[in-house]
């Protein structure tokens, strides 16, 4: 098995396509830095006085345009509407905010590398036809599935360390630069999303390769994904806006990803009440229930895979 | 190579697989024996199937029927106790393109724990050492076939098997291929090369598995199948219908062939000389006469002619010895079909039992 494990991991590491998206995962991972400097950068003294200035003029607008509505025959609460203080001076951002923002990029950026990585890893195997080859050497397909399944999840695990490393470290300068020492505390949550990215990398790492697996070539789990992402859009929208079938915001791989992730997920739907009146109701995934149902579908998509390489007939 | 003492006699054995696609039988009852050492010819035209056989041998296809043995160890159960015995490829040579020959050697070399300076050896040994660090993607036919020879030559096996080698091979290349695989032979291993050109393979096999439709028709040693039925004299005489009438009356069997007579007699051989002294006799001059050799193409040609039992050429014996088991009925490849089997490709009436391996011309 150690010798398998060799093998592959030296042809993990000689394929240009790792390291094209590693390069890629990297400069994404710049952008969404060089995003956040402008998303999250504290106003000036100059700027916040400016933006003061500019939110009580709004308010006079907005009580003119309010007694006017009111004057028109409006009813009173269509015209209550006030700008918000937020919308023109900014809060500081905190470094809990800047490692969760810096993790959750990190982990989309990393987890659709590594999906897109282990799938050409193993549909190469197909398409070159040296799948035939390496079984004509080693027959042994559990330990050859086993030891391209660990180096798919090694490898995909080192991209999420080397993407997620590089973007805390930026937050951190940032997070330095604009809130000194004194603010570098408070983000004991948002280094549950860092490792929980960490987790989700590597597991999609694993998923495109029992896909790629399974369908025999690296395109099909690409489009396949394409495909889920899409119905589940469309699932949602229905069921957010119609109420039909609820129940199915609780089992999108969406939703529960991104309860995972962040430990937490929400929303609410309307929902038809007796009378006839629109009820907002919550749905909630926990952490607990999103590793459950993540868990059991990298079970079955492993399971499957390797049921189909040992009984796949090589041509 | 290696020595084992347990080994069985034969180096493959085959019997009664079967192996279908949408209910088309690719390979049917088929049955091959493969003695140890010198260069076994798999021969017949292409769909038979030569590559299905030899996928399912090295479990990359899995067998409705049958038994497959390789050193006497049963595949697929115990392929990976004797995979590093063998070395084949299947079909084309499919490496990956984007890597050069050397890094793809050095994976599987890796893969089966061989020291990575054999990948050196092995490519210098094929002439590819100039080329090793081109990308496989480059590579011309020939320079991929041969790159195939050396990842089987990783191992130091002592069965190699080829498919097909030859495909897309200019003569040069052929030519090359043929004593590479002659070479390996006489240093002891066992060559099982599958063709569909038999007159190719004719030139270095010294025993031969001959199959159409999935079924053997024959399989034994080149001499001895050749041998089977006598050599037809051919004969070019000017008045070819009164030659033909003096040879019928003499018992003889005459077909045309173009300007020529085919002479042959059903129950032995026809000696050039008879037939110029019958002619002579009547004052019928031959300007032409020769002994027609068979070939490979001309027995399967015959095999396969419409009538002709689709099998029953089975010649080989496991040899018998100190420790070996006498041959007897039931025996695979014996002249009993395998159980539930109909008897095609196995020996039937007039089998001979004419292999031994200090018979045949290559090494043993």
């Amino acid at each position: 098995m150690s010798r398998l494990l060799k093998a592959e991991l030296n042809r993990w590491f000689s394929r240009r396509l790792w390291w094209a998206m590693l390069l890629g995962a990297v400069a994404m991972a710049l952008l969404v830095l060089l995003g956040s400097s402008q998303a999250y950068q504290p106003q000036t003294p100059a700027q916040i006085a400016q933006a003061e200035r500019d939110y009580a003029e709004a308010q006079q607008q907005a009580e003119q345009e309010v007694k006017n509505c009111i004057d028109a025959g409006q009813p009173v609460e269509d015209c209550a509407w006030m700008p918000q203080r937020s919308d023109f001076v900014a809060e500081p951002p905190t470094y809990a905010m800047l490692v969760g923002t810096g993790a959750q990029s990190a982990t989309l950026i990393g987890a659709l590398a590594a999906l897109v990585v282990a799938a050409s890893f193993m549909g190469a195997e197909f398409k070159s036809g040296s799948l035939a080859t390496w079984l004509t050497y080693v027959p042994r397909r559990v330990q050859v599935f086993a030891s391209k399944a660990v180096v798919v999840v090694l490898g995909s695990a080192l991209l999420s360390v080397l993407v997620q490393g590089l973007t805390q470290v930026g937050m951190l300068i940032y997070a330095w630069s604009w809130l000194g020492t004194a603010g570098l505390h408070g983000a004991g949550d948002e280094w549950g999303i860092v490792g929980r990215g960490l987790v989700v990398t590597a597991a999609s790492g694993l998923l495109g390769y029992c896909l790629a697996t399974l369908f025999g070539s690296t395109i099909a789990p690409l489009a396949t994904l394409l495909g889920v992402t899409v119905a589940q859009w469309m699932a949602g929208i229905i069921t957010l806006l119609v109420g039909v079938a609820p129940w199915l915001l609780q089992v999108m791989p969406d939703n529960n990803l991104y309860a995972f992730t962040n430990g937490h997920f929400e929303t609410t739907y309307l929902e038809r009440g007796r009378s006839g009146e629109e009820v907002e109701r919550l749905v909630q995934i926990g952490l607990g229930q999103a590793s459950l149902y993540l868990g059991c579908l990298l079970t079955i998509a492993v399971a499957s895979a390797l049921w189909s390489f040992t009984r796949r007939e090589v041509r | 190579m290696t020595d084992h003492p347990h080994d069985a006699a034969l180096a493959v054995r085959v019997t009664g697989l079967r192996k279908t696609y949408r209910a088309i039988a690719a390979v049917d009852n088929l049955t091959m024996t493969v003695p140890k050492g010198g260069v076994h010819g798999f021969l017949g035209p292409n769909g038979s199937g030569k590559t299905t056989t030899i996928r399912m041998l090295l479990g990359l296809l899995r067998a409705e029927a049958g038994t497959m043995e390789l050193f006497g160890e049963p595949v697929p159960q115990r392929l990976p106790q004797v995979i590093d015995r063998v070395g084949a490829i299947v079909e084309q040579p499919r490496f990956f393109e984007n890597f050069t020959g050397r890094k793809n050697l050095a994976l599987l070399a890796q893969g089966i724990g061989v020291p990575i300076n054999r990948v050196g050896e092995v490519l210098e040994q094929v002439g590819l050492g100039p080329r090793a660090t081109s990308a496989f993607r480059t590579y011309s036919l020939g320079m991929k076939q041969r790159l195939a020879v050396a990842a089987t030559l990783l191992k130091n096996p002592d069965l190699l098997i080829f498919d097909e080698p030859t495909n897309g091979l200019d003569p040069q290349g052929i030519h090359e291929f043929r004593s590479t695989m002659r070479a390996l032979a006489d240093s002891g291993r066992t060559v099982l090369v599958s063709s569909h050109i038999l007159a190719e393979v004719q030139q270095i096999a010294d025993t031969v598995t001959i199959i159409a439709r999935g079924r053997t028709l024959a399989e034994g040693p080149v001499g001895t199948l050749l041998a089977g039925a006598a050599d037809p004299v051919r004969v070019v005489v000017g008045d070819a219908a009164a030659a033909a009438r003096v040879l019928t009356e003499a018992g003889l069997t005459v077909q045309p062939d173009a300007a020529a007579l085919l002479i042959t007699r059903a129950e032995a051989a026809v000696h050039p000389a008879e037939v110029a002294r019958l002619l002579g006799v009547r004052g019928l001059w031959v300007s032409e006469l020769s002994v027609q050799r068979r070939n490979l193409e001309q027995l399967y040609l015959q095999l396969t002619e419409p009538g002709q039992q689709p099998a029953g050429h089975t010649l080989f014996e496991p040899p018998t010895g100190p420790g070996g088991r006498p041959a007897g009925p039931g025996a695979p490849g014996q002249g009993t079909p395998a159980p539930g089997t109909s008897g095609q490709g196995t020996s039937g009436p007039g089998t001979s039992e004419q292999w031994a391996p200090e018979n045949r011309g290559g090494a043993a």
